[in-house]
Formats: C-alpha cells, structure tokens, sequence
C-alpha cells in the first residue's frame, strides 16, 4: 500500500462501499488498486499524480533502521550478537511466531510492543495460518460501540488524553468523581464480583474512596476484601448451584454456546445474578421491571428487543434463569435437553472455523479496510489525525519509551513486575482451602535477585517492605532471593494480599496494588500496571 | 532432600530403654539365681520383667491403632524384625515374668529347682535376644545411621550398661552386696559403648548424604544431647567407678547405676532422634 | 497380569500441582473435608500420596527450574511390605503395593523402612496410607486419577511387561531410570531427566 509524505494512504475512491487502496506496480509502472496489481512494490519511493508516495514496507524499513541490535542491547541487557542471532533464526525458519501478547497494558507502549510482534508475524507469514496462529477465529475482531457521553470513565478519559477514551476503558476515573466529585458526584456503587481494593490501581484510594459513598452494594460469592466495605451483600450462586443463560463460547476456537447447569441445590439463602437484578427491578415498579427485560434482550442481541423481553419474562417468571436460557436455545434451535446433559453445544468444530478464518485471509475478506493483513494500521493512523502525532499510536511502528525506563538502579530501588500462579485465580479460588496450601509458600513472596538480596542484607524470609517511589506507599513482603530475576527488577504474584479476615484458608502474599498509581496509558486508557519502581527496605 | 524422621520418638526410645534394661538386668538376676543367691534374684528378675512390661506399655501409646496389634500373633510377617520383636517380648515376659512372680506371691512351683531353671533359661535367652532386636530393628530402615552393624550392637552394650545399673539400684533397695565384677563389667560395657559410639563419628565424613547430615546433627542441634551422652553417659560413669575405688560408698553406687541407665536412654535418644533419610525430590 | 509402572517426564512437568489436588479429590475426599473442617493448620499438616518439590538451579540469567515428583514406586522389593508386622503391607499380583487398613497398628515401621519417603501415618482413617495406584480406577479400566489430570501428559502409566506399552518403550529406551537404585528396592516409577541445552 502506497502512503503519502503526511502519513494518509493513497486511495484510488470508493467502489461499492470500499475504499480502494494503492499499491505501486513495477510491471506496469504505476500506481493501481491492489487487486489489480501484477508485481507490487514492496520498496522504492514513487511519484503518484505529483504526490510522493513509498510503500508500507518501505516506510517501516526505514523507520527500524535506527533500531539496531547494539541500541536494543542497551536497553534490554541482551547481547546485540544474540538479538542478531535470533533475528536471523526467526527469519529463516519455517513456521515462526511471536505471541501477540494479552492482560495489558502493563507498559505506556504495551501497544507498539505487541504491534512490534505482530508485525514480525506477518512479515515471516505466521499471521492466520492454520498450524501456527490464528487471530479473531470466531469473534468478530470490531472494537465495542462508545460508551454515553455522560459516562464518567469517557470523560475523565478524554481529559487524560487518551485516544480512544470513548470505549470507557477508564474505570479508575472513577476515584476522581468519588473523591471530588468530578465530572460529577457519585453517590451508590454497584459491584458485581469485583474485588476493587485488591485490583483498583493506588489501592489505598480506592479503600478511602469505598468508605466515602453513601452506598456500596456488592454482589459476589466470598466475603473477599472489596464485599467487607458494602453497605448490603448480595450472596450469589456459586458457579456449582447456578443454572446459568447460554453464552458464547469464548475461550475455546470453535463457535458454540454453553451454559451451567445446577449440579447441587445452592447450599446458602443465595440467589442468581439475574434474580437479584429481576428483584430490585421489579420492586421498583413495572416500569423498570420491564424496561429490565427489554434491556435484557436487547443485550442478548435481539432484533426485536420488545417481544423478545416479553418472552424472557414470561419464561423466567415460570422457570426462573432455565427459562431463561430455554428461549435462548429455542431461538438457535438448540435441543435444550441435549444443551443442559452436556452443558455445550458445538456449532462450527475448531477444524471448521480455522478454515474459515483462513479462507478469509487467503480471499481478502479480513475485517482491515483492505481486508487483508496490513502492517499499515488505520486505527492508529485515524488517532494519529485526530490527536497529532505520537509513537504511542505511530501507524506503523516506534519505539516508545516506558515511563519507568531508567528510573531503577538496581541497587537500591527496582522495577516491580508481576505474574500468575496455577493455583489461584479471581475472587472464586481466594479462599479455597487447598488451593491455599498446595501453593508453595515462595511463589507468595517477592523475588529479588540473590547477589542484589545478599548486598542489601536480605536473607530468604526476612521481612522487607516495598515502597513505592512514586507515590510512597509502601507494603510489606517476603523476601526471597533467587536467581530467576534480574538484579533490577522484583517479581510478586498479584494473585494474593488479601486480608478479609472472613476468608478462613488465606495465607500470606503481597498487595500489589497497593504500590500502583492512577494512570491511564495513552491509546486505550489502561491501567499501565507495571510502570512501578519500588524502594526495597529491611522490616 | 534430607528427611529427618520423625515418626519415632521419646516414646519408642522409652520402649527400647526400659526394654532393654529391664531384659538385661533379668538374665544378670538369672545368672546370680544359679550362683546361690536365689530369693534377691528372684525379686530383681521381677524388677527386670516390670522395667519391661513399662516399656511395652509405652510402646502401645505410641501405636495408632493397638487394637489391631492381635494381627501381628494372627497373621505375623516372619520377615519383618518386628515381629519377631514381638514374639520375644511376649516369651520373655510369660518365661520371665514365670520365673519372677514367685518375688510377689507364692506360687507352686516356687520351691521346684527344675521348673525355676528351665523359667529362668528361657526368659535369659528370649531376654536376649530382646535386647538385640532393638538395635537391629533399628538397622533395617532406610535411615542410613541406624543402618549400620553398629546400632544393634550399640543397643545391646547399653542394654547391658543400664542392666547392670538397674540391678545395682534393686541390690541398694533390698540392702544386699552389689558385686563388685558386676560393676567392673559394666566398665567394660560402657567403655565398649563409647568406642562403638564414636565410631559412627568415624566413618561420617566418608559416608552417605543421609549418614553425614545425622552426624551433623548430632553436633549442632542435637550438640546438648551428644555432650550429656559423653558427659553423663560414658565419662561420669567411669569417673564414679574410680572415685568409688578409692571411697565405696552406698551412694556412689546410686549415682553409678543412675548414670548407666541415662546412658541408655541418652544413647538411644540420640540415635532415633538423628536419624535421617535422603530422598531423591 | 500386568507389572504396573509409572514414567514421569520432568520436562512436562509445569509444577502446576493438578495431580496433587487430582490424588486428593479421588482418594482421600472425606479425610480433606475433615482437614478442610479443621481449619488452615490441619491443611497445612495434611499429608500427600503424592507431591511435587520445585528445584531451582543456575545464576542468572543461566537459571533452570525442575520440579521432581514424589509418589509411591510401587517397589518389586519393597521394604515397607518385608517390615510390616501384621503383613498389612502386601503386593498385589499387579505389582501395586497396598495396605489393609484393618491390620494396619500404626508402628510406623513402613515408614522409616521406605526410601522414598512414600508412606504417612493418617491419623483420620486410623491407618498408614499411600499411593494406591488408583487400583479401584485400573479395575475399572481407566488410568490414575494423577495420569488423567495432567495437563501436560507429564505423567504415563501402563504394563510394563507389555512391549507395546509406552511406559515399557521408555523404560526400555533408557530415556526413563529409576531413582535410588543402591537400596535393591527395584522401584517400578521411572524419571526422565530435564534435557540441558546449550
């Protein structure tokens, strides 16, 4: 694809509905839309109609041309002679990929890191191909509709500057309105199995900010740290005691639906979900009750949301949430007998939809304006126009630093970053006695490098505290030195910390969020979670 | 990783103590009974069998389950040590507790010679064989100390050693003579006991992981109880011996007989309390 | 009549701990509920058929991480069976070594008697407890409950008298040893070693 020196695509207009895009063919020696070309320029610098053009390949060899192996070596600590090495390998075998990363951004360029790797996909050929990665099979790969214009996280996004803070990203613009009632007061939070005090950035906060709202209302399973600031606790139906609607199945690369099943009667005075919500509703009037419902089935996509809401009440209203998920199955033609013995429905096997995926590739039938794979991103371009340029959002690609780059000396104050453990996840595992046990004790602790630990005095177990530099909280840990970290950096698991004292198999860890700050990365508004340095002292 | 063991402790060293004792000082109240002095004897054999009756019902304590203790007579494992550890404490309580209840009551075949000597002779041999089954049970583990021909025969020199004690302090409650060969040999016993002792100590440097870290625990956390075996066990022992040479007194035979039976107790702690296993994770 | 055996390969292994949970679920469920009861303490004290223990070796940033697998071996000489007074402690036809729990004394001779530190006293069923080798699931047809659960496949089983059996062509490639070979207990779980690279 041809671009001009301002950065915008060349375009030869629009022929059905589609922006037909330029390339440079050398056969013929001119520009011509992409599907007509016999030999496309992937290199060189072209005269299009008195405008000078080059092409994408062309615009991102140049721009990664100041980006040698010896200046990566001085940021990343790795031998420019590996960085070569691995280049040339990756280069030369057949399949390569590079994962295209996920659960950011924990960095102010998580962006171009993860535009970086894909582009190296698609340069070596790995982008959706069958055997190696498929992106987007069976989703729809379009960004969510905009949030209301009242929206507190639109507004407080924008005043930040970020790009796309008409998603609603923002979430942690939330504390403005709470604590200063910008845009906006905001009086009742309604949560719903969110642990907010152990995964709100700036943790402290957060606390302060629970306490301060007329009202907190929690629904959720345990009585985890967040649930202890309500107001009212609504108990819900553990995942074992639920009849649950259909869902998509998301995790998995088939298309389907799947639903949950009660496989005991609920053990507690608990209700589902949807219960509580149908509840209040319906208390306050039928009004709302039945705007609920409309809501509902608009949510589920109907195409006549009215009727649709109607049916949903009727069938809740006989048969609660299996009702529910009854006129859902009988819309897809789902056998609900055969949907509730085996909890799954496959509508398009993975070998189907991998097919498909690739055939829509191979025919130019991707969801990019060009409807093939373009290293060119228009998204970023359209930012770039609205907002000016930045590497953060370059439609190419660019190094764009960290916020945290430097500021750590690895002597005394160090990069934290974070990681999993296969024995906990989210709010349901938290107080799952086993669980709690079977993990062992030095993935709680926070890693520190042995040489840097045995400088510092520190001994596996001692008792050290984390202080944050930028803003001087400061949490306690447990030490462990090891080998498996580098000398600037330290390593917690996130997954712990919790202190509710209501949770009966709990054990030590660390609270990660109580040393980040309110921050929102530039693109999408996250909540760049590893841009921490932290100060390391002995307890 | 290094194991200590844990699943044996002060309660089976009593058992193993007041075992061994009681069974050595039985067959040294045997050998007595036959020089002539029968009615003491016959009351320090009782002393002897008591002594192992305590143990044996500090060992049920220590059992998870006793009540299933019937099936080691119903259906014994003849290749396992501890069964045959349990056949002969039974015989040597029913052969010595025979031949000594006649100290308690009147029994009829009291005044038989031929019944008594034939009770006595075999309650001495199961006696014995008690007391050497305690080490090699010991032995025949994956615990590399206790794996060694050292153990049973440790076990059987401060069996003997506390024998002796016992019966000494049995002589001094019924005010008789303790024979004075009696006390040399145990001399001989607790001198034998620290040779084969620091033998252990001799070979560690050249032994297993497992082997090594018992040592070493020996001298460092368990330092407190290695001191007090030599100390108390081994060395006050001979000290009192001589000391008693040059002024015997009724008192210094106490505190003789006190600190051999510490040392058996001190000798046995120490090893099971040391003893460790290495497991390849 | 089978040889059963076990082949653990340490490069699977991702130390998730699936086939301790796994081992927990499928045999000891109400002696968990009791612990769970208990409270953290009688957790943090509940013993396993079956752990793993995570080796971290190297200076950075030449750093490896191993997790080895502890499990009965199910011996073809096994101590714990020679030691047992009541003869509790027996073999099967099968090769699985078991434990009658109504002979069990709790002398815990098996215990010190065992290399590999595979045998606990359970204070809940009153009894010395094991790997079982899932015998009630192999009656039935199906693999250990640890075999089954790993999400790596760390972990196979099978007869190793059948040639054809993958546990068999391990054994036999060499790939697969057996651990504490010196002790003449002939265990029938073997190791593949992490590869080292470079």
């Amino acid at each position: 694809m041809l671009v001009a020196e301002d950065g915008t695509p060349l375009t030869a207009g629009t022929e059905e509905g589609k922006i037909k895009y330029l390339v440079w063919d050398l056969a013929r020696n001119k520009a011509v839309k992409h599907e007509e070309a016999v030999l496309p320029a992937l290199e060189g610098e072209f005269t299009v109609e008195g405008k000078r053009a080059k092409p994408v390949f062309q615009l991102l060899k140049e721009k990664v041309s100041q980006y040698t192996p010896e200046w990566a070596e001085k940021i990343t600590g790795i031998p420019a002679e590996t960085i070569r090495q691995v280049g040339v390998e990756f280069g030369k075998t057949r399949p390569a990929a590079v994962d295209c990363g996920w659960h950011d951004p924990k960095y102010k360029n998580s962006t171009m890191t993860w535009r970086a790797a894909a582009i190296l996909n698609a340069l070596v050929g790995s982008l959706v191909k069958d055997g190696i990665l498929i992106t987007g099979a069976g989703s729809t790969a379009s960004p969510p509709p905009d949030v209301s214009e009242d929206s507190v996280t639109r507004i407080w996004g924008a005043k930040q500057g970020v790009a796309m803070a008409s998603k609603g990203f923002t979430f942690q613009g939330f504390l403005d309105a709470i604590e200063k009632g910008e845009p906006y007061r905001i009086s009742t939070a309604f949560l719903f199995s969110v642990n907010l005090v152990l995964t709100g950035p700036d943790s402290r906060r957060w606390r302060e900010a629970l306490k301060k709202l007329e009202k907190v209302i929690a629904i959720d399973i345990y009585p985890n740290d967040t649930v202890l600031y309500a107001d009212i606790i609504l108990p819900e139906h553990a995942f074992l005691e639920r009849d649950d609607p259909l869902f998509g199945i998301a995790y998995a690369p088939v298309a389907g639906f799947h639903t949950r099943v009660a496989a005991v009667q609920p053990l507690y005075d608990t209700k589902h979900v949807i219960d509580i919500f149908a509840g209040i509703t319906k208390r306050l009037g039928e009004n709302y009750y039945n705007k609920f419902w409309v809501s509902f089935a608009k949510n589920l996509g109907a195409a006549d949301p009215q009727a649709m809401g109607a049916k949903l009440r009727e069938a809740y209203e006989k048969h609660g949430v299996r009702g529910i998920r009854m006129v859902q199955a009988q819309a897809r033609n789902i056998d609900p007998a055969k949907l509730e013995s085996e909890g799954l429905v496959v509508v398009k096997d993975a070998e189907t939809l991998r097919k498909e995926m690739v055939q829509r590739t191979l025919t130019g039938r991707l969801l990019t304006p060009t409807g093939r794979i373009e290293l060119f991103s228009f998204a970023l371009n359209s930012i770039k126009a609205r907002k000016g340029y930045q590497p953060y959002w370059d439609p190419i690609v660019a190094w764009a630093e960290p916020e945290v780059l430097g500021k750590a000396d690895g002597r005394t104050t160090f990069y934290l970053i974070y990681g999993r453990v296969p024995t906990m996840t989210h709010t349901s595992t938290a107080d799952e006695p086993f669980l709690s046990v079977l993990t062992p004790d030095f993935k709680r602790m926070a890693w520190i490098n042995r040489a840097v630990a045995e400088s510092l005095g520190i001994k596996k177990g001692d008792r050290i505290r984390l202080v944050s530099v930028e803003t001087g909280a400061a949490v306690e840990a447990v030490a462990f030195p090891t080998d498996l970290i580098r000398e600037d950096t330290i390593w917690v698991s996130s997954d712990f910390g919790h202190e509710s004292e209501a949770l009966r198999y709990k054990k030590f860890g660390v609270l990660y969020h109580m040393l980040t700050s309110i921050k929102a990365d530039p693109v999408a508004g996250g909540i760049m979670s590893q841009e921490v340095v932290v100060r390391v002292e002995k307890v | 990783m290094i194991e200590v063991q844990h699943a044996w402790d002060i309660r089976i060293v009593l058992d193993l103590t007041f075992g061994g004792m009681g069974v050595a000082a039985f067959i040294i109240a045997f050998l007595y009974y036959l020089r002539g002095e029968k009615e003491f004897n016959v009351k320090a054999a009782l002393v002897g069998m008591v002594s192992l009756l305590i143990g044996l019902l500090i060992l049920v304590t220590h059992l998870g389950k006793p009540e299933a203790a019937l099936y080691t007579l119903l259906t014994p494992n003849l290749g396992s040590v501890m069964t045959w550890g349990v056949f002969f404490n039974i015989l040597a309580l029913v052969f010595g507790g025979l031949f000594a209840l006649p100290g308690l009551v009147k029994l009829p075949y009291t005044g038989n010679e031929k019944v008594m000597r034939l009770l006595g002779t075999l309650g001495s041999v199961f006696s014995f064989l008690v007391m050497a089954y305690t080490g090699t049970l010991l032995a025949r583990t994956s615990i590399h100390l206790w794996r060694t021909p050292a153990t049973p025969l440790l076990f059987i020199l401060v069996a003997l050693s506390s024998g002796v004690g016992l019966y000494a302090l049995a002589a001094v409650a019924f005010k008789k003579e303790v024979p004075r060969e009696l006390i040399d040999f145990s001399m001989i016993t607790t001198f034998l006991a620290l040779v084969t002792t620091t033998s252990y100590f001799a070979i560690a440097d050249i032994s297993t992981e497992a082997f090594r870290y018992s040592v070493h625990l020996m001298l460092s956390e368990l330092l407190g109880a290695t001191a007090a075996l030599y100390l108390l066990g081994f060395i006050a022992p001979l000290a009192v011996y001589l000391y008693n040479r040059k002024k015997p007194s009724r008192t210094n035979l106490i505190v003789l007989a006190v600190l051999l039976i510490l040392q058996s107790l001190l000798a046995r702690s120490l090893i099971v309390y040391a003893g460790a296993v290495e497991l390849p994770w | 009549m089978a040889r059963y055996g076990m082949v653990i390969d340490l490069n699977k292994c991702v130390g998730c701990g699936a086939c301790v949970m796994a081992c927990i679920t499928e045999n000891r469920r109400e002696q968990a509920l009791k612990a769970i009861e208990e409270g953290l303490q009688a957790l943090e004290n509940f013993k396993k058929r079956t752990y793993i223990v995570t080796h971290i070796f190297g200076t950075y940033p030449n750093v490896g991480v191993v997790y080895t697998h502890m499990i009965c071996q199910h011996c073809e000489n096994p101590p714990c069976v020679s030691v047992c007074p009541t003869g509790a402690s027996y073999k099967t036809r099968d090769g699985i070594v078991l434990v009658d729990k109504e002979k069990c004394i709790g002398c815990e001779y098996c215990v010190q008697a065992c290399p590999y530190g595979a045998r606990f006293w359970d204070p809940y069923i009153r009894s010395i407890d094991k790997c079982t080798f899932c015998a009630h699931r192999l009656a039935k047809g199906e693999e250990p409950a640890c075999v089954t659960t790993c999400p790596t496949g760390a972990r196979t089983f099978g007869d190793l008298d059948d040639p054809s059996s993958t546990v068999s062509k391990l054994v036999a490639s060499g790939a697969a040893v057996a651990l504490k070979k010196e002790e003449g207990t002939r265990p029938k779980v073997f190791y593949i070693f992490p590869m080292r690279r470079r």
